[in-house]
């Protein structure tokens, strides 16, 4: 078959973009050439005219574009103008009106800008962590499993069960255990704390991560009794270890064991969880082996990762791990009957942090493109109608419809182009910012960056807003009643449709501004009321810092005890340290366990109803070093040792609600470790004090001598004289004067970490209020831009009324009692929506109601004396106008 | 004497062409020429725009031939050079010439 003719649709486009002088031979010339291959084979010679005709149309027209004069505009384009020539000309003719109008050309860029990028920077955020995968192969396939005990709180899966539940299950890949720890890493000049990953020899294939150097683990390498070796992180070899290409094979001292290095991870690999430093196996994890803990099946040690098989679902996967701890918790129910096993995608768990931070967040900013929206869309409408004369008068000197509407719509285009690209710097700004200010560090390896499909996204929203209001706009108006827009004069006549919808369009973006407004205020107060929280301690002056003694080298309790005793005194008796502290976990440092307790004469709970009270571990001045309050009784002494009678140091809620109006000194609590039960006397009752953050609610606390439980990992509490800071090198010398090996970390001052656990909220306070600054700008300039708008097309009818006696002061109330008007009504809308906004962020209030009167009147204020100024300024010109000139004019 | 816009090596190519196709220019031939003496490919819309140069210039005239059915019933444009493209070309030759007095015997050698 041969064909007659090249591809239509390619002629096509050489039809409308090669210049009218060269179209027909350029035609021709390609069609020659192209009846020759044809003879060949037609379909390699449609495909060669295709390109050809495609390179040559942008060729030449650009060519024509770029050599030849443009026409003038408002013609209709000549029968030889190419499509290049007719868009050029749209263009140069849209920027002109444009320009003639700079007034309302900023507004809208502006608006564009501003509602562009504010959304692009946030939505940049969600999409890396809520919507793109994770950075690792089929990382929807991967998901993170953890234990739910009888009553339904999560734990950590016991190995026994771990390695049941890897046997049993048939519909997974693989499972892999990880365990992070901070690791001590000896044997180089300055003794570094590393983050380290224990896991299982499996983890690196189920997670789907390849070794760049050496190895990867290998099936054996998790045994107990292996040899030890480890997995370097790229960024820790580069850093701790010079990039030594020889890396692999040498050993390294971690936790004073001696590690070979087997493999190195690619460059930019960062685990989602913790940014891992060190991989090493799960057996040398000082937790997994100490009292066997891995033997035992009530002891919760792992939150496996594991690998879906292809083409599993989340929920057939659950569906057998459910059967699995069924069958588990039948077999071995003295380790918890009834306990089961959840299963969840991996990105859930890993962005569980910050998920309900940034939805929030994307709601605030979502309200802020619908306002920009619609003040998008009310200057398309507001531009079309006043240029009404002006297309008229285009219409009746022969200009077609179809022409006008373009001229519209290109003017619409280069509009977003150019709040498009100002929106993109605005974004990229507000990004950097954003993650600049974030409170929590992101998930390691989560880097999100400018998205263009956010861009593009956005702009065909917001371009999808203006060009169907525009073409809304245009085609009612591009079919002027030519003789009646003509014949009044230039005074433009308005349907009512078009104000209507402008003034639904307003009514919503006040209701949207004042639901964000009163948000910000709400957070506002909230951050008040947490900066008066008093905290239990006295904050100022306190300098902390963590450590963890490895285990093998202080392997009993009398040895750990006298180490941190050893460390503290010398601290102690640095110049500058007005007291010190040792303790198990600090106030605001994130760490802390709480433990079940009974109280002897309390009615009797089943076990797992058993109350749980916060334990903390201080040494005999840490009531002292702290300034908490000691209500009644003692705190420790030096007399409390392991040999002597176990006693403990309870707060004031725990006193009062076990022995309400009688002296608890000397009465006993027992600790039902299975492992090892303690009976406590208290010996003193304290003040309670906040200890993860300023909006804890008062719990249960408890206090044991540390002196007669020692623990491992501890925290330092420094008092100084002067700057906490200052003396940070100070106290690092002095722990090293006890051991030179060991390292420290989180070595903040106290106001630091008070300061940071209002993070979150205090970034949530700032983002609600920028963007409602932005909300209130938005809305004012849609408001005032209705109003001047609405003024000027009655500028006559005011005229009539001035000159027939009417004061300034009549005309003046006229407008603004229109303007209040709509804010009211929008007002009344934004209550209600701001009702369900408080109800969905109480969880970020505190010691704030979610409908707070206070917050929600003064929104309401605000919003209101804005819109009276954005109305107030068009009313004051229309009565400042001369009604002579403006009957003249009309 | 001196042309006002001296010619760059493409358009002397050009320009050479239609003068050795006589009577025969049109772009498809053209290009031909060009590709076959001096085995380098040369872009038809480069040639189209260089054509149209070359003819405002004042150094080619050009005119539509009757359309013929080979070509889907389009017509040709042929190219003709003008005196003034003739001596532009004249022009860049002594140029080129002058400067290659000397140099020419080297050159075989390299």
């Amino acid at each position: 078959m041969k064909a007659e003719h090249p591809p239509r649709f390619a002629l096509d486009w050489l039809e409308n973009a090669v210049p009218g002088h060269l179209r027909e031979s350029v035609i021709g010339d390609l069609e020659e050439e192209w009846r020759e291959r044809a003879r060949k084979n037609p379909t390699l010679a449609a495909f060669w005219y295709c390109r050809h005709a495609a390179v040559l149309a942008l060729r030449l027209g650009w060519f024509d574009l770029t050599h030849r004069k443009p026409q003038r505009d408002g013609h209709r384009p000549r029968k030889g103008d190419g499509l290049m020539e007719t868009l050029w000309n749209d263009a140069r003719f849209g920027a002109r009106m444009l320009w003639r109008t700079p007034g309302f050309t900023f507004v809208a860029i502006l608006t564009l800008a501003l509602g562009l990028g504010a959304n692009t920077a946030i939505f940049s955020l969600v999409n890396a962590l809520l919507i793109k995968p994770l950075p690792l192969p089929d990382s929807e396939r991967l998901v993170s499993l953890n234990g739910l005990d009888p009553k339904g709180r999560q734990q950590f899966i016991s190995f026994p069960d771990f390695e049941d539940m890897q046997q049993q299950a048939t519909l997974f890949d693989g499972f892999a255990a990880m365990a992070p720890q901070s690791a001590n890493l000896t044997g180089r000049a300055e003794p570094t704390r590393v983050r380290g990953g224990f896991v299982s020899d499996n983890f690196f294939k189920v997670i789907g991560v390849d070794v760049a150097l050496g190895r990867g683990f290998q099936a054996g390498d998790d045994a107990l009794g292996a040899p030890l070796v480890c997995v370097l992180q790229h960024e820790t070899w580069q850093s701790l270890f010079g990039g030594d290409p020889g890396i692999v094979g040498k050993s390294i001292i971690v936790n004073n064991l001696s590690y070979t290095v087997v493999g190195v991870l690619p460059r930019g690999f960062r685990f989602v969880f913790d940014e891992v430093e060190v991989w090493m196996p799960h057996h040398s994890w000082p937790v997994f082996s100490a009292a066997n803990a891995y033997l035992n099946r009530a002891n919760g040690l792992v939150a496996p990762i594991a690998r879906l098989k292809k083409g599993v679902s989340l929920e057939a996967g659950q569906t057998e791990l459910t059967t699995i701890a069924a069958r588990l918790s039948r077999e071995f129910p003295q380790a918890g009957e009834g306990r089961r096993m959840v299963a969840r995608p991996l990105r859930e768990a890993v962005v569980e942090d910050v998920r309900e931070l940034i939805l929030l967040l994307m709601g605030a900013v979502a309200f802020v493109l619908l306002i920009a929206c619609a003040n998008v869309a009310n200057l398309m409408l507001a531009r079309a109608a006043s240029r009404q004369t002006e297309i008229a008068t285009r219409a009746a000197l022969g200009a077609g419809r179809s022409r006008l509407v373009r001229h519209m719509l290109t003017e619409a285009a280069l509009l977003w182009f150019a709040g498009g690209m100002l929106g993109i710097g605005v974004g990229y700004a507000g990004l950097q910012a954003l993650l600049a200010a974030t409170p929590r560090p992101l998930p390691a390896g989560v880097v999100p960056g400018l998205d263009l499909n956010v861009i593009a996204f956005l702009l065909v929203l917001m371009g999808g807003t203006g060009a169907f209001f525009g073409a809304l706009a245009a085609f009612r108006f591009s079919r002027p009643d030519l003789s009646s827009a003509l014949k009044e004069g230039g005074r433009s006549v308005e349907g009512p449709g078009r104000s209507r919808l402008s003034s639904s369009l307003v009514v919503a973006q006040v209701a949207l501004t004042l639901t964000m407004l009163v948000g910000s205020g709400l957070m506002v107060r909230s951050l008040q009321k947490l900066s008066n929280v008093r905290v239990g301690f006295n904050p100022d002056h306190l300098l902390t810092l963590e450590y963890r003694l490895p285990a093998n080298k202080y392997p009993d309790g009398p040895l750990q005890w006298a180490t941190h005793r050893q460390i503290v005194e010398r601290v102690r008796a640095l110049p500058g340290v007005v007291a010190a502290s040792v303790v198990r976990a600090v106030p605001f440092g994130g760490n802390g366990s709480t433990v079940p307790f009974e109280v002897p004469g309390a009615p009797p709970v089943p076990v797992e109803d058993r109350p749980r009270v916060l334990l903390n571990f201080p040494d005999a001045r840490y009531f002292e070093t702290m300034q908490i309050p000691l209500i009644r009784g003692r705190g420790f002494t030096d007399g409390d040792v392991p040999e002597s009678q176990p006693v403990i140091v309870v707060n004031r809620l725990f006193a009062e609600r076990y022995w309400p109006n009688q002296d608890p000194i000397g009465r006993t609590v027992l600790f039902p470790d299975p492992a090892r039960p303690i009976t406590a006397t208290i010996v003193g009752v304290v003040g309670d004090v906040k200890h993860y953050g300023l909006a804890d609610t008062d719990r249960l606390q408890a206090y044991a001598s540390q002196a007669q439980q020692p623990h491992i990992f501890n925290s330092l509490v420094v008092r100084t004289a002067g700057d906490p800071s200052a003396m940070t090198e100070a106290v690092r010398k002095a722990v090293w004067s006890v051991d030179p090996e060991q390292p420290m970390w989180k070595i903040y001052s106290m106001d630091f970490m008070v300061e940071r656990s209002v993070g979150p909220r205090r970034f949530l306070m700032w983002i609600m209020s920028v963007y409602s600054g932005l909300a209130l700008l938005l809305a004012s300039i849609g408001l005032y831009g209705l109003m001047a708008y609405q003024v000027a097309q009655r500028s006559r009818e005011i005229g009539v009324r001035m000159a027939l006696g009417a004061q300034g002061r009549d005309v003046l109330s006229l407008i603004l009692r229109r303007g209040a008007r709509l804010t009211l009504i929008g007002l009344a809308f934004g209550l209600a929506a701001a009702f369900g906004l408080g109800r969905s962020i109480s969880s970020m209030l505190y010691g704030v109601n979610p409908t707070d009167p206070l917050s929600f009147s003064g929104a309401a204020v605000l919003l209101l004396a804005v819109a009276l100024v954005a109305s107030y300024l068009p009313a004051r010109r229309a009565t400042r106008a001369n009604p002579v000139t403006v009957l003249h004019q009309g | 004497m001196n042309p006002q816009t001296p010619l760059g090596e493409f358009e002397q190519l050009v320009l050479l062409a239609v003068m050795r196709l006589r009577g025969d220019a049109y772009a498809v031939p053209i290009r031909q020429e060009i590709e076959e003496r001096t085995s380098r490919s040369v872009a038809r819309g480069a040639l189209y725009v260089t054509l149209d140069r070359l003819e405002e210039k004042g150094y080619l005239k050009s005119w539509l031939a009757d359309a013929t059915a080979e070509r889907g019933g389009r017509a040709k444009r042929f190219y003709e050079v003008k005196p003034a493209g003739v001596k532009a070309l004249e022009y860049s030759w002594t140029a080129l010439r002058s400067m290659w007095e000397g140099l020419e015997p080297k050159r075989r050698e390299a």
